[in-house]
């Protein structure tokens, strides 16, 4: 037996619409008596509804104002959350691009700077790599590169990190 | 009670009305969410939807307190949801499967502890001539639904204590109709053994 009745549908509406047992046709019931899946199912619907109906009666739900009033609040407070988000982050990166600016400009207006960047980079077994960084543009596509390797993911960290 | 903070205080946060800030937010009315339901279509729709929702969730999880708090919470989500329903039955399914989800999330995270959803002190707000009768039927079926696994007892109660048909069950527990039949046949027949005290092979 594989769970379906041609009669199922009209037990549970009678049970829904309060008419089991007594207001159903005799033919019903006898057909209940005899068949266990539209006996089941008169047996959970009646045992269910009046279930349902004395959970409804002690349900102490808040009054629907006072659902909608702090629903509202609710949704004020996580859009104020969620606006705060793109400001910090916008404010890291901001703050990220100015101190690798200020970095490069140091870097590629520095003497001292680029005499001890040269002397570092002499070890270096090739010698084209130090008349490259010798070059301002060549410290200073230099400097961005290393910026954006550290400075970008701790301002990606620190955005994201902050929620 | 609640062990996860994440949920309680998430409405404990919104529920805080005594707090300066929720306060003189609302005495200013400058809070108006992106809801698609204006508040009296809201309040009517909770007021017919509210009671039996809570009993939904009351038997789905089995803890009276994770009812109390969930209901709240759903009633939240849909609103954020912001779709317009075409009729009456979308908007209750769309509720009811938010509740389902949040149920099944607060189970995974053990915030919902199973104890008595009805006790002796809710005998006076039983309506009913016979009230006594109606809380030890009450008893029988809250033991037995114990019995029965979370999306056992959501089918059973969405088809037998709200009538509901094969499709909107479905779609209120995310299920294929086709896979609904024999899982709700199973469920009853557990159910059903349970109910007439036989702990049958049927029953876990
Ligand atoms: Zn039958």
């Amino acid at each position: 037996m594989h769970g379906e009745c041609c009669f199922e549908s009209e037990v549970l509406a009678a049970v829904v619409e309060c008419r089991w047992p007594e207001r159903v046709e005799s033919e019903l019931r006898v057909h209940a008596s005899g068949c266990a899946i539209c006996a089941d199912v008169a047996l959970l619907a009646v045992a269910l509804r009046e279930d349902r109906e004395v959970l409804k009666s002690i349900a102490a739900p808040p009054e629907s104002g006072r659902v909608w009033w702090m629903a509202q609040l609710r949704a004020r407070r996580e859009a104020e959350k969620a606006a705060s988000r793109p400001i910090t982050a916008a404010q890291v990166f901001g703050a990220a691009a100015t101190a690798w600016f200020a970095g490069a400009c140091f870097g590629a207006s520095s003497d001292w700077f680029r005499s001890e960047f040269v002397r570092l980079a002499s070890g270096a077994e090739s010698a084209g790599i130090g008349v490259f960084l010798t070059s301002g543009v060549g410290l200073l596509l230099l400097l961005a590169a290393v910026s954006i390797i550290i400075l970008v993911p701790a301002a990606v960290w620190l955005a994201v990190g902050k929620d | 009670m609640f062990r996860d903070a994440t949920l309680r205080d998430a409405i404990a946060a919104a529920l805080a009305p005594a707090d300066s800030e929720s306060g003189s937010l609302v005495e200013s009315q400058d809070v108006r969410a992106d809801f698609a339901m204006d508040e009296d279509s809201f309040r009517s729709f909770y007021d017919r939807t509210a009671r039996g929702l809570w009993a939904y969730l009351a038997r789905v999880t089995g803890d009276r307190q994770a009812a109390d708090d969930l209901l709240q919470d759903a009633f939240y989500r849909f609103l954020r949801a912001g779709t317009e329903y075409e009729s009456e039955a979308h908007r209750r399914n769309s509720l009811y499967r938010i509740a389902t989800n949040l149920a099944r999330d607060a189970r995974r995270r053990s915030v919902v502890r199973p104890d008595a959803v009805v006790s002796g002190e809710d005998i006076e707000r039983v309506a009913g001539a016979d009230s006594a009768g109606s809380l030890d039927l009450n008893a029988d079926v809250e033991r037995a639904m114990s019995r029965l696994r979370p999306n056992e007892r959501a089918m059973l109660w969405l088809a037998y204590a709200e009538g509901e048909p094969h499709v909107e069950i479905a779609d209120r527990l995310g299920l294929k109709v086709g896979s609904l039949k024999p899982l709700l046949f199973r469920a009853r027949r557990k159910l059903a053994g349970l109910l007439r005290g036989k702990d049958s092979d049927h029953a876990r």
